[in-house]
């Protein structure tokens, strides 16, 4: 009995979290964040700052925006959010984590053979991606049994 | 899945944006329902059915192979 409150308790926490969403206005708020992180990277304003330690937190601090930004227009409502929308949704994540997975898995070995062709030293690019793809795909396979296990509890 | 929204709209002289409106939807969801692009759920269905005064049933049907 203790057991499945907890399952349900975790099914709420897992809707709750999942069911994460942006109010709509948000995709503008995105939308102009990305441009001002995009023209503060192509800018040369980073160069006002005179050490390269502060260039490179500024740089960081802007790519980061971009990201928040482009994660504010993914999870911030539609004006109508209904049953068909959380569908495309679910579908546009799902085709988003494959391609990239599997985009990011090739390229490392294209570039390789790209290299290769023009020179003997060539080395493989990309450590981080591994870590974070892992990452990526571990958390999804871990929810997915956890929200399969909290549905089916009897 | 067969529907007949479109007739049972038809019928209630409904636009799709109206009836969209009526069932807490967008237009698009109505359109791909209609174009048997996608498939409501249960809950949708009942509010149809409410709206229409008609059971489930009579305007969404299974296809032979279904």
């Amino acid at each position: 009995m203790e057991r499945m409150t907890k399952l349900e308790g975790d099914i709420e926490k897992i809707n709750k979290f999942t069911g994460f969403q942006l109010p709509n206005k948000f995709k503008k708020v995105g939308l102009v964040l990305i441009i001002v992180s995009i023209l503060a990277i192509v800018s040369s304003v980073k160069l006002y700052f005179t050490d390269l330690r502060s260039q490179d937190l500024f740089e960081r601090i802007a790519k980061t925006g971009m990201i928040l930004g482009l994660l504010m227009i993914s999870i911030s409502k539609e004006k109508v959010e209904d049953e068909l929308i959380s569908k495309i949704r679910m579908q546009s994540f799902n085709y988003a984590v494959i391609s990239a997975v599997l985009i990011y898995s090739l390229v490392p070995f294209i570039h390789y053979i790209f290299i290769l062709s023009f020179s003997k030293v060539a080395t493989i690019e990309g450590s981080k991606d591994t870590a974070i793809l892992s990452f990526l795909l571990f958390l999804q396979i871990l929810i997915f049994k956890k929200l399969k296990k909290a549905y089916n509890e009897e | 899945m067969k529907n007949r929204l479109k007739i049972e709209r038809a019928i209630l002289d409904l636009t799709q944006e109206q009836l969209a409106e009526k069932i807490g939807v967008s237009r698009q969801t109505i359109n791909s329902i209609e174009k048997n692009r996608f498939v409501p759920s249960t809950v949708l269905a009942l509010k149809l059915s409410l709206l229409f005064g008609k059971s489930v049933n009579e305007f969404f049907e299974l296809d032979d192979d279904e």
